[in-house]
């Protein structure tokens, strides 16, 4: 069960600068229902972080995603998990150079609280 | 490491069938006891516990033994059922009609799918607190479909918005219990641990009881005399809601009369030193913003991560750029002399000597200052420990009640120490084998404590922002709230109008929780039922709110269920302090009966028809941080079992698949000290003063004032204060009665009451279906035990039942056991039995806590007599 994006996502597209990288982004839940088109992919300048990753994300698909995601500017909801190919990341991590591929960036919502 | 096998043995029996002793786990309560269930020739014929498990210890309770009695109830649903009447109320018939599985799963995805395109959140996501295993398969589900509502029904609602807030905040865990092993002195304040069900019901109760054989004293502060308090050394009486008041009495009477604190606790794990100006807050250093410290040893102030605990002032009035401030422990002890023992005797009944007394034996017990070794390893001792649950903190004043009471702890350093008050469990090494389940409590902003892990996602601190509600609980407005009343108030139209909610619900998704019975007053949440396009629950049986479901769909039970993580996690149900961790699964020991299908597979379906299959596998990853090779494919369909093996390998490699799980049932390895005793070697400090509420009520305050909403200032204050309940500031002639309910020993929620072998356990207990009331007084009244009596509020709600006159309650106090007094046919044992307290209870803004959105679980009644003993 390893996790593998599909192989049916978009081809990679053409960098739109110097440098810059593809990432294969997979939004899901709630998320998903304000960007239909998954996985989509955008090119991004090399190194860039996870924070500023997100807020190019914003830009493209506008303020409702930021304002699911992010609870201040400078801090996400800890209900939501962000991963790059597979694993758990932070605002503040960059994202891997990965030469030749493409790195899956994963972002849902999760629920809130409960009691008991 | 070692690893204790609980086999799964199977033999041919003499029979044609099958012999087998079945490792799993208890679902009676949401304690999950591992259990062995044995099934000879396809019949379960006993329940016991699993003596290989820590969590239970081999032992289980009168519920967990009769639980087959359930299992093979006649009542049991067997079918997909379809409501015909399309009018719903309260004894309407439905006009059930069975359908199809298909026919029933087509109708929910259609809807669903529609809902999902208009605005996901119209979907509320709502289960009993009893099965613990539900969370990961409908919390994963409702965060694929994209709506924030999650709600755990009355179970969640009257359980813990105060208790688990704060044991996160001050424990970094979903509660707190005495450290049974080492503690000589507990004191409870309406609290049942190691008595009742609950969190590590049974592992608590062999706990509690050695404890007590031991020489453990016990001091149970509670309204009336029963699971704890009979087995304490002395029962503190009290009026209803009033604990907090009596232990910030005790605070000051340990800070300012005895002066017995631990310096070094204050100064090294919690705020107490850092400087507070005139608004309230930290003064802060203008470079770094950290909170600064008053520097004794160079005479300054400075940020607090330069200077050595041990010079931080704790006392005292200094001047920064000019301003005067004070240590955050100076405005604690200022503030604590408001609650003289003299002043809590007023609002509690509790004579101030008593307290006095109680104040001078915990902070004696304490022993400030010493030390033990346990395995080797030289730990701080405290064994005092004062804990709390849904008893104090269900009132107005939830937060500041358990607040004051955890105070106790954090002034002589009993916090997470050898002997102390114990979080469940909040820190792990992991397991050996592959280092996963690893978490740690750490520090966050401003130094102050972030749980390593977190049960609901939501971590208590630091606090979340307040904004404009997307939720249908007001939750993201009232932050410190986790569970709220707008599910079914009376006013919930009202409320979401006047904050803003931008949508209304429209379809319910229940999973065995009995919203009519457990929320409150049962015409305000029935018509809350009634406004739902569809809801759709899944049950084992028909029950009161099956009134106001189109769809039911028929559950399996726990005996016919699989669950990877059933004692999962850690900080919820594992007993704390020394001894093993344990995580064991739940399995079949017997197969579904008619349609009856397993919730999570019927979930997996119903999202696979939705097309939310890959979100809601995104949300599995992240929920069970499942990592390579073990994360699912978002479009691979798998079943519930794949899944709970993929977890189980992610978590203990390989090896310890489901397929071993299912032969051992569970896999243990040993505590180290460094575990249950964290505390000393985390550098992280608890909030004696709660600074950040002057911040969350400012902006709650800033989004609510277009509406004309302002947040009371007495439930924003930094410090404990006592805010009565509306029960306390009812002065009409004639209802001098407090009424609350307990959880009665015998009972879960409000499902097991429909349990022959539990119903006639209740029955022959005088308190389970009676109305308790003070002998003295109920006799100087004319009353006598067996009378029928109205009971009824001032707003004419009102309930009847048989009085029991007893000694062993507070004299203004009404005690009625929660969640009996059923009246649907589904459940024919439970019907007519014992007294529905719920209908007692207003569901509304002005009965819910403006802090942490805690409704008000008592209200104070008139009792009048209308019937003679039989």
């Amino acid at each position: 069960m390893e996790y593998s994006a599909s192989e049916s996502g978009p081809s990679r597209g053409e960098a739109e600068g110097p440098g810059h990288q593809a990432v294969r982004l997979w939004l899901f839940g709630g998320l998903a229902v304000l960007c239909p088109e998954r996985p989509l992919t955008l090119e991004v300048p090399p190194g860039i972080t996870v924070g500023e990753l997100l807020g190019l994300l914003g830009k493209r698909l506008g303020a409702a995603l930021l304002e699911s995601v992010m609870e201040t500017p400078s801090r996400k909801f800890s209900i939501c998990r962000v991963f790059i190919d597979g694993m758990p990341v932070d605002l503040d991590d960059r994202l891997p150079e990965t030469p030749g591929g493409l790195s899956d960036f994963e972002l849902i919502v999760l629920t809130a609280a409960e009691g008991g | 490491m070692t690893i204790h096998l609980s086999r799964r043995e199977e033999k041919p029996s003499n029979a044609s069938g099958i012999d087998k002793w079945v490792p799993s786990a208890c679902a009676l309560c949401y304690a999950t006891c591992s259990i062995r269930a044995h099934n000879v020739d396809g019949v379960v014929i006993k329940i016991e516990g699993n003596p290989d498990s820590v969590v239970g210890k081999g032992k289980l309770c009168g519920k967990g033994v009769s639980g087959l009695m359930g299992h093979y109830d006649p009542n049991r649903l067997t079918r997909p059922l379809r409501r015909t009447n399309p009018r719903k109320g309260i004894g309407v018939d439905p006009g059930w009609k069975e359908i199809s599985w298909e026919e029933a799963l087509t109708e929910i995805a259609e809807t669903l799918k529609r809902v999902r395109a208009e605005d996901p959140r119209k979907l509320v996501v709502q289960r009993t607190t009893t099965v613990t295993a539900s969370r990961i398969p409908f919390h994963s589900f409702a965060a694929g479909f994209g709506t924030p509502n999650i709600a755990t029904a009355g179970g969640g609602l009257h359980c813990g918005n105060g208790a688990h807030e704060i044991s996160g905040i001050m424990h970094a865990s979903w509660s707190v219990v005495p450290d049974f092993a080492y503690c000589n002195y507990a004191i409870y304040f309406g609290a049942s641990k190691g008595h009742s069900a609950g969190h590590a019901s049974c592992s608590n109760m062999g706990l509690a009881a050695d404890a007590r054989a031991r020489g453990m004293k016990m001091v149970v502060v509670d309204p009336m005399c029963n699971f704890a308090s009979a087995k304490a050394s002395e029962w503190v009486p009290l009026r209803v809601g009033t604990d907090g008041p009596l232990a910030l009495a005790m605070c000051n009477v340990i800070v300012n009369e005895l002066g017995r604190i631990d310096e070094p606790y204050l100064q090294s794990k919690t705020n107490g030193p850092y400087l507070i100006g005139p608004d309230k807050r930290y003064v802060r250093d203008p470079g770094s913003g950290e909170p600064l410290v008053w520097d004794c040893g160079c005479n300054e102030a400075r940020p607090y991560t330069k200077v050595p605990s041990a010079s931080m002032a704790l006392l005292g009035e200094y001047r920064v750029d000019g301003v005067a401030c004070h240590p955050a422990f100076q405005l604690l002890k200022d503030h604590l002399q408001s609650f003289s023992p003299e002043a809590a005797e007023a609002i509690t009944t509790v004579p101030a000597a008593n307290i006095r007394r109680l104040a001078t034996e915990f902070a004696t017990e304490a022993r400030i200052g010493s030390t033990i070794v346990i395995d080797g390893v030289n730990v701080p001792y405290r064994p005092v420990a004062a804990i709390a649950f849904r008893g104090s903190q269900g009132h107005m004043n939830s937060t500041y009640n358990f607040l004051g009471i955890d105070l106790l702890n954090q002034l002589v350093g009993a916090a997470d120490v050898a002997g102390g008050c114990l979080g469940f469990n909040p820190a792990c090494n992991g397991f050996p084998g592959t280092g996963r389940l690893k978490y740690r409590p750490k520090p966050g902003r401003d130094g102050l404590m972030v749980s390593g892990t977190w049960m609901g996602y939501h971590y208590p601190y630091p606090m979340a922002e307040p904004r404009a509600p997307q939720n249908i609980g007001l939750q993201d407005l009232f932050v410190m709230g986790m569970n709220s009343p707008f599910l079914a108030s009376s006013d919930q139209e009202e409320v979401w109008t006047r904050f803003g909610l931008p949508y209304r619900p429209e379809v319910l998704l229940n999973f065995g929780a009995n919203m009519l019975m457990s929320m409150g007053t049962k015409e305000t949440v029935a018509a809350a039922l009634q406004r739902y396009k569809l809801i759709v629950s899944f049950d084992l049986f028909l029950n009161e709110t099956s009134d106001f479901v189109d769809i039911v769909l028929p559950d399996c039970d726990y005996l016919q269920s699989m669950d990877s993580r059933s004692t999962w996690p850690f900080i919820f149900g594992h007993p704390a302090g020394m001894g093993e961790w344990c995580w064991g699964i739940r399995q079949p020991a017997d197969e579904p009966r008619g349609e009856q299908r397993r919730f999570a597979d019927v979930l997996l379906d119903l999202a696979d028809r939705v097309g939310i299959l890959p979100d809601v596998h995104a949300a599995m990853n992240a929920s069970l941080n499942l990592e390579a090779p073990y994360r699912l494919l978002p479009d691979r369909r798998y079943s519930w079992d794949e899944i709970c093996d993929a977890e189980l390998k992610n978590n203990f490699g390989e090896a310890h698949g489901l397929g071993w799980f299912k032969k051992n049932g569970v896999i243990t390895w040993p505590k180290t000290p460094d575990e249950p005793y964290w505390r000393a070697t985390t550098e992280a400090r608890v909030p004696i003063y709660w600074e950040f509420m002057v911040d969350i009520h400012e902006k709650i305050n800033k989004i609510t004032q277009q509406c004309g909403y302002k947040a009371p200032d007495e439930y924003y204050d930094p410090l404990p204060l006592f805010n009565p309940c509306l029960s306390h500031e009812c002065k009409t002639p004639g209802f001098d009665f407090y009424a609350f309910y307990y959880r009665d020993t015998l009972h879960s929620n409000s499902y097991t009451t429909e349990n022959p072998w539990l119903d006639e356990a209740a029955r022959l207990d005088p308190y389970s279906y009676t109305i308790v009331v003070n002998r003295s007084v109920g006799e100087a009244r004319g009353l006598k035990s067996g009378d029928l009596i109205r009971v009824e509020t001032e707003v004419g709600r009102s309930v009847e039942g048989r009085i029991c006159l007893s000694e062993a309650i507070h004299p203004e106090g009404l005690g009625i056991a929660g969640l009996a007094g059923h009246w649907h046919a589904g459940m024919p044992v439970a019907k007519g039995k014992g007294v529905f307290f719920n209908e007692l209870l207003e569901l509304d803004f002005a009965h819910a806590s403006p802090q942490n959105l805690n409704l008000d679980l008592c209200a104070k009644v008139k009792v009048t007599r209308i019937g003679e003993a039989p």
